[in-house]
């Protein structure tokens, strides 16, 4: 993006904001990252980059490692800025990305079917009447590494009131088995296909965290390891285990 | 910049007793001038370090280090030389509090794991938002650019160690992330004391813009000088050059664009120090008339030009040593940098970008939003 700007001097301004404290991203509803805007239009949103369980072809600039989709998101970004500085902001507002800026966030425990780690099929079915949180990490990903530590705790805490599904995405089945190792083993481990990332929405980050109350409606979701993620999701499971 | 996101989480006691000691930090004392301010707040440090000194298994001798840092902020002020003493009162602060964390919280890290340095380091966190909000709040219109410089470097630098110190927590030993934890806090406590500064500006403000473009430019350039063997031999310098453009760059999208200046004239300087060779005694000479001819036209210019008095007071430190020793050909070589190549790209940053298209003269934003903490 720096490049791009840097072909507008004097005229664009590249700025970085923090995810959680974006005015822009608030007033969009984004509730992920990365996301790109030029002016106050949104340009790109969180899967156009890519998300976990992905269907080919639906990000538009996915993978994003790959050149031809960085040279695609300039071209597009170039295009944008130029109809706004143009006074066409109303062409750009009509583009894919500020149309579908609506987050999809899942209202309740979707159905899958996966097997844990020992081989053993785990279902939705066998979670009902409890509060079930779920997280999706990654052996590369460090804060992950001191979420999964605290879910042990709190499995500890609540006890049968609370179920933990812990579903590892984009990571070596030999690496995600040392960390079970060395972490709780109350939890559900699992390794996450694509269908049931897909069910749960648009994953685009790791840590991301779910929680469903006894009914199985969402009771919260958390983007990432914020310093008061532990805070936050903890008043959560209070609030829903009494 | 960063951290702003979780401002509104409501702070434990302890570190609200802590951003209120840093706030009042940050309040100018009555009738001091900057340099008593200075000698004030090293004298604090030295005092702290002999009341309790530090001793860090795996650190090497950080009393030692801490303690050179600030015998050279005095110096520096001894000899009037001010944004210098402030450049290493910056470092022993950073060392200080990095090397206070690692001893005070081993223990109950060692003992807790992994969440116990997650408590130490969300507790540091709320701190360290509260204080970066502030610093974006700051009103800098009659402040001089160095100081705003400084403060806003040493800001910018505290997210990437809050960050690091997580990072190396979860990689190694939870306990091995608590002095980048402190260097964080260290960094944050040394911009809001910048702020503080009874230092008024007292000639026109420089044309403070972005400096994308240059910063690009010297990318491109680093990114092609990066061929072997000088990408094998001098590996250390290429990390540090590129360190110091990504913190530019940081501090550029943030619009801090004193401290993007003053960063991208230091990565000049490193990128300069990749070809320079020692100057010769003639030449030598005529650096330090350049050097004094130099004092002179920035002490007599109608402009805040204290960003590049930064560099001069280096220069002037590294040709003239206050034990009276002779400069060591690095030093020559680095002199020979500012003289040449640091000290000019400050003035050429003066004149305005030309944009492409002027007669629009729309502008706007373009804006990312990403995880702060990577």
């Amino acid at each position: 993006m720096q490049e791009v700007a840097a072909k507008y001097p004097g005229r664009v301004t590249f700025v970085s904001e923090n995810f959680g404290a974006s005015k822009l991203a608030d007033r969009y509803g984004v509730k992920g990252y990365p996301a790109v805007f030029v002016d106050d239009v949104l340009v790109a949103v969180p899967r156009d980059f890519g998300y976990f369980g992905e269907v080919e072809g639906t990000g538009r600039y996915a993978p994003w490692r790959n050149v031809d989709n960085q040279a695609k998101f300039k071209t597009d970004l170039t295009r944008m800025i130029d109809l706004i500085l143009a006074g066409k902001k109303d062409v750009v507002s009509r583009e894919p990305a500020a149309a579908s800026a609506g987050f999809h966030e899942i209202a309740a425990l979707p159905k899958f079917t996966l097997n844990d780690l020992s081989g053993r099929p785990l279902t939705v079915g066998e979670l009902s009447g409890r509060v079930v949180l779920v997280e999706f990490w990654a052996t590369w990903c460090q804060p992950c590494r001191s979420t999964l530590q605290w879910l042990g705790q709190l499995k500890h805490k609540y006890g049968d009131n609370l179920a933990v599904l812990a579903l590892a995405v984009e990571s070596p089945a030999d690496k995600i088995r040392s960390t079970v190792n060395s972490l709780s083993p109350d939890l559900h481990w699992a390794i996450t296909d694509a269908a049931t990332a897909q069910a749960f929405g648009d994953i685009t980050s790791v840590p991301t965290l779910f929680v469903f109350d006894r009914s199985g409606k969402t009771a919260g979701v958390l983007y990432g390891a914020p310093p008061d993620l532990h805070e936050r999701a903890g008043k959560i499971l209070d609030a829903l285990i009494q | 910049m960063a951290l702003n996101h979780i401002r509104q989480a409501s702070l434990p006691r302890r570190a609200l007793q802590l951003l209120a000691f840093m706030v009042i930090l940050a309040l100018p004392a009555a009738g001091q001038d900057a340099a008593s301010q200075i000698k004030a707040e090293a004298d604090r440090l030295q005092q702290l370090l002999k009341d309790k000194p530090i001793s860090v298994p795996g650190f090497g001798d950080l009393n030692s280090a801490v303690a050179n840092a600030l015998k050279a902020t005095t110096e520096a002020l001894s000899a009037g030389r001010l944004y210098l003493s402030l450049e290493q009162l910056n470092q022993a602060t950073d060392l200080l509090h990095g090397a206070r964390a690692a001893v005070d919280s081993a223990q109950a890290v060692k003992k807790g794991g992994l969440p116990a340095f997650e408590s130490e380091w969300g507790k540091a966190s709320l701190v360290l938002a509260a204080l970066d909000q502030k610093a974006g709040e700051r009103k800098w219109d009659n402040a001089r650019a160095a100081i705003r410089a400084l403060s806003e470097r040493a800001q910018s630098q505290a997210k990437p160690l809050l960050d690091g110190s997580r990072g190396f927590a979860t990689s190694t030993q939870p306990q091995d992330g608590l002095f980048n934890l402190g260097q964080a806090q260290g960094e944050a406590e040394f911009a809001s004391f910048c702020a503080s500064l009874n230092l008024p500006r007292q000639a026109a403000p420089y044309p403070l813009r972005s400096m994308l473009p240059e910063l690009l430019s010297l990318q491109a350039k680093t990114n092609a000088a990066f061929q072997p063997p000088r990408s094998i031999e001098l590996h250390p310098w290429f990390i540090a050059l590129n360190s110091t453009l990504k913190l530019a760059r940081e501090l550029d999208a943030s619009k801090f664009y004193a401290g993007s200046l003053y960063q991208y004239l230091e990565a000049v300087g490193q990128y300069g120090m990749l070809d320079a060779v020692a100057p010769d005694a003639p030449r030598q000479s005529g650096l330090k008339k350049a050097i004094a001819a130099m004092d002179k036209q920035l002490a007599a210019s109608q402009r805040d030009d204290s960003i590049a008095q930064i560099f001069l007071e280096r220069a002037e430190s590294q040709v003239a040593h206050a034990d009276g020793s002779v400069p060591s050909t690095d030093e020559w070589r680095s002199v020979q940098v500012t003289i040449e190549q640091v000290l000019p790209a400050f003035f050429a940053a003066q004149n305005p970008v030309s944009p492409r298209e002027p007669a629009s003269g729309k502008t706007i934003d373009m804006t990312l939003v990403r995880w702060p903490y990577t």
